[in-house]
C-alpha cells in the first residue's frame, strides 16, 4: 500500500486489483501470481471489516 | 464487455484513488463520482471473495453437497453476464451479496458451520445466480438451498416452500423472465402472486429533481450485521409507514445537505428496518455491506435523515477502508466515545468521529435552517462538541497511518469553525449537561482506580491524616462495565426540548425508559428535588452510576465547589473510596467527594 507523503502524489494506490474489465468467463481462468496475491488479499482482509452500531449490544461476528 | 486480449492479469490495474477525491470524502464532500469509485473497488474485492470461494469450496464435495458444484453457479452467471450484463451487476452491488461473501469466507476458512449447514451457506451462491438468470431473462434451471422453507433470490424477494427438513435443497427454473421455484410438486411462481412469494418491496422517493430508491429488505438472511436471519416480514401498513418518513426525511436531506443528497442515492440502496425503539433511533451497518444500513423505525422525519446521513458517512468510510487502512490493526477497546457506553477502539472512533461528523453537519445546517428549532440546535450543540473532542483525543495516535491523519486533519478543517458558532442559549445549557453526564456516567462504569491508590485514600480518611499523593491520572479503561447506564436523562432532555416545556415532563418522563424522578425533576428544573431524589437513590444503591451522575450535575448546577468538582472530575475515585467507606458514619457519597475535591483542588 502506498503511504501519503506531500499530498502531490496520484493517490492512493490500493491493493485490490480493478476488475472493471474482466468478465466472469475470464476471471474463472485467471492465473497469476498477481490475480493469487489479490485474491489472498481481499480473504485475508475479511477479518478486519468493521461492524458499526449505535449500540454494544448483541452478538459478536464469527471471527 | 469489451474484448479481453490474453488469459493473465498482468495487465489490470490496481483500483486508486486521488488525493483530491480523498481529501473530499474526508470533507464529507466528493460527490457521486467519488462514491462511484468506491463502489467499484467494492465490486472488484467481491468478485475477488467469490472466486476465491469457487476456487477452494469447488474441491471438496462435503462442503457443497447436496448441492451441485459451486462452479454450476459461477457459469449461470457468466452466462447471465453475457445475455444482460446489468444483471450481475445488480447481483455484485447488492449490499448482501458483500456481507454473505465475509460471512461465508470466515466460515469454511475456519472449516465450521453458521447457523445452518456450511453447504446451505456456500450455495447461496445459486440462489445469486438464478436471481441473475432472471434478471437476465435467460433460460436456466439451478439447484438452490431451503433454510426454514425460504428460497431467498437476493434483489428480488423470497418464496415460501413447505419444506419438511430444516434445510433441503430446491429447483428454480425460469425462461424469458418467467421463473419459478419449488420442490417435487409444489411450485411458486416468481414475482407473481402467489401469496408464497414475498417480493421485496421499494421506497422510491423524489424530492424536487432528486431520485432516491430503497429496497425495504426484511427477507435476505444476510442482511443482519454477524449472522444470517430469517425473514422478518413487514406488513403493508409498516411498508407504507416507512415510505412516508423516508419521503419527508428525504425531504430534509434535499433541501438542507443538498451535496449530500447528491451523493446519497449512489451510496445506499438498501435500508434492514428494524423495529422502532421508544426514545431512540439505533442504527447500524458493516463494512462488508456496501449500501446498506439497519435502521430502527421512527415517527420523526428529522432523526430519520440523520440516521441516513450517519449510516452513509459509515457506508462511505466502509468502502474507503476497502482501499486503503487509515489504522493498524488494534482492537484494544482503549477510547472513549460519547455516542456509546462502552469503550471503542481505533477503529471503531475512527468511524464515530466520520459518521458523527455528518450528523453534525445535518443538524448544524436543519438548526440554520430554522432558527427556533431546539432539538435540532441541542443535536448541532452536542455532536459538534463531542465529534471534536474525540478527534483530538485520537489524532495523534500512533496506531493511525498517515493516510488516517490525513482524514482526520480534512475533518477537523471543516469542524474547527463549528465549534464558535451561535447556537440558542437553551439548547446549549442542555447539550453540555448531557456530555458532562455521559462522560461521568462512563467514567464511573469504565476507569478503575489503582487500588493502592483507593486503600490510601480511604485510609487517609479513617484516620484523618493528610493524603500526601495527588490523585492519579485514570488507567485505561475496561470494556466491562461496573454498573448500569440508562442514559436517561438525555432522553429526557429531548424530550423537554421536542414539546419546548418542562411542564409536559411529569406527564411524559416516566415513559422514558429507565428514568427516575430525580432524573425527572433535574430536566425540569427542579434541581432541589432532584437532589434530594438522587440521595435518596445513592442511599438505596450507593454504586448506582446514573445516580451519582445525577447528583454531580444536580449540585454543578448551584456549586463549582469540591463535592461537585470530585464528582465531575473523579466521579470512579469517589466510588471507589466511598466503597471502602460506606459502613463507616458520615461516608456519604458527597462527604468522601468533598474531601476528595479539597485534596485535588
Amino acid at each position: 500500500m502506498q503511504a501519503p507523503r506531500s499530498g502531490r502524489e496520484a493517490g492512493i494506490e490500493s491493493e485490490l486489483l480493478d476488475l472493471g474489465e474482466v468478465s466472469l468467463t475470464r476471471l474463472r481462468t485467471l492465473d497469476s501470481s498477481e490475480i493469487r496475491q489479490a485474491i489472498r488479499h481481499a480473504v485475508e482482509r475479511v477479518s478486519y471489516i468493521s461492524v458499526t452500531a449505535s449500540s454494544s449490544g448483541g452478538a459478536k461476528r464469527v471471527d | 464487455m469489451p474484448p479481453e486480449p490474453d488469459d493473465t492479469a498482468s495487465s489490470l490495474g490496481q483500483h486508486r484513488l486521488s488525493w483530491p477525491d480523498f481529501d473530499a470524502l474526508a470533507r464529507g464532500k466528493g460527490g457521486p463520482d467519488a462514491i462511484r469509485r468506491l463502489r467499484a473497488a467494492e465490486r472488484s474485492r467481491r468478485l475477488l471473495l467469490m472466486r476465491a470461494l469457487v476456487d477452494e469450496t469447488t474441491k471438496s464435495a462435503d462442503m457443497f453437497y447436496p448441492l451441485p458444484s459451486p462452479e454450476l453457479a459461477w457459469e449461470l452467471l457468466a452466462r447471465a453476464q453475457q445475455a444482460a450484463p446489468s444483471s450481475v451487476e445488480s447481483i455484485l452491488a447488492h449490499p448482501y451479496t458483500g456481507s454473505w461473501l465475509g460471512y461465508t469466507t470466515r466460515l469454511y476458512r475456519q472449516g465450521v458451520s453458521g447457523v445452518c449447514p456450511l453447504w446451505v451457506h456456500i450455495g447461496h451462491v445459486h440462489c445469486l445466480a438464478a436471481a441473475a438468470a432472471i434478471r437476465a431473462g435467460i433460460t436456466f434451471e439451478i439447484e438452490v438451498p431451503v433454510w426454514q422453507g425460504n428460497v431467498i433470490l437476493p434483489t428480488l424477494g423470497l418464496a415460501r416452500l413447505n419444506a419438511a427438513q430444516p434445510a433441503s435443497v430446491a429447483t428454480v427454473r425460469g425462461q424469458e423472465g418467467i421463473a419459478e421455484v419449488g420442490q417435487e410438486e409444489s411450485w411458486v411462481h416468481v414475482l407473481g402472486a402467489d401469496p408464497r412469494w414475498q417480493p421485496l418491496r421499494k421506497a422510491v422517493l423524489w424530492t424536487k429533481d432528486r431520485r432516491l430508491s430503497l429496497r425495504l429488505d426484511d427477507v435476505d438472511p444476510y442482511r443482519g450485521l454477524y449472522e444470517p436471519r430469517r425473514p422478518s416480514r413487514l406488513t403493508a401498513f409498516e411498508i407504507e409507514s416507512w415510505r412516508t418518513v423516508l419521503d419527508r426525511a428525504w425531504q430534509l436531506l434535499v433541501t438542507h445537505l443538498p451535496a449530500v443528497a447528491e451523493a446519497l442515492p449512489e451510496g445506499l440502496e438498501s435500508i434492514v428496518p428494524a423495529p422502532a425503539v421508544p426514545f431512540r433511533l439505533p442504527s447500524a451497518s458493516t463494512g462488508e455491506a456496501f449500501g446498506s444500513a439497519v435502521i430502527a423505525y421512527s415517527e420523526d422525519p428529522a432523526a430519520l435523515a440523520a440516521a441516513l446521513v450517519h449510516e452513509f458517512q459509515h457506508i462511505r468510510l466502509g468502502g474507503l477502508l476497502h482501499l486503503t487502512r487509515l489504522h493498524e490493526d488494534d482492537d484494544r477497546e482503549r477510547f472513549y466515545a460519547p455516542w456509546r457506553d462502552d469503550p471503542r477502539p481505533l477503529g471503531g472512533v475512527v468511524h464515530g468521529i466520520y459518521a458523527f461528523f455528518g450528523v453534525t453537519a445535518f443538524w448544524r445546517a436543519l438548526s440554520f435552517a430554522e432558527p427556533e428549532d431546539l432539538p435540532a440546535a441541542f443535536e448541532f450543540a452536542l455532536w459538534r462538541v463531542q465529534t471534536w473532542r474525540t478527534l483530538q483525543a485520537i489524532q495523534n495516535d500512533n496506531a493511525l497511518t498517515s493516510s488516517g491523519r490525513r482524514l482526520l486533519a480534512g475533518i477537523a478543517e471543516e469542524l474547527a469553525p463549528w465549534q464558535d458558532e451561535p447556537i440558542l442559549p437553551e439548547s446549549l445549557l442542555w447539550a453540555n449537561r448531557a456530555i458532562a453526564d455521559h462522560h461521568i456516567g462512563w467514567r464511573i462504569r469504565h476507569l478503575r482506580p489503582d487500588p493502592g491508590t483507593v486503600a490510601g485514600l480511604a485510609h487517609a480518611w479513617r484516620t484523618g491524616t493528610p493524603w500526601p499523593g495527588r490523585v492519579p491520572q485514570h488507567r485505561k479503561p475496561t470494556p466491562i462495565p461496573d454498573g448500569n447506564w440508562p442514559d436517561a436523562r438525555t432522553d429526557l432532555i429531548r424530550l423537554r426540548l421536542r414539546d419546548d416545556s418542562a411542564s409536559t415532563l411529569p406527564s411524559k418522563g416516566p415513559s422514558v425508559p429507565g428514568a427516575t424522578s430525580a432524573d425527572i425533576a433535574f430536566v425540569a428544573g427542579r434541581i432541589g428535588d432532584a437532589i434530594t431524589g438522587y440521595r435518596r437513590e445513592l442511599t438505596a444503591d450507593p454504586d448506582s452510576p446514573s445516580a451519582l451522575a445525577g447528583l454531580a450535575l444536580a449540585l454543578s448546577t448551584w456549586s463549582t465547589g469540591p463535592v461537585p468538582r470530585a464528582l465531575v472530575r473523579h466521579p470512579e475515585l469517589v466510588r471507589a473510596v466511598h466503597r471502602l467507606l460506606r459502613h463507616d458514619a458520615d461516608a456519604s457519597p458527597e462527604a468522601v467527594a468533598g474531601w476528595i475535591g479539597q485534596l485535588t483542588f
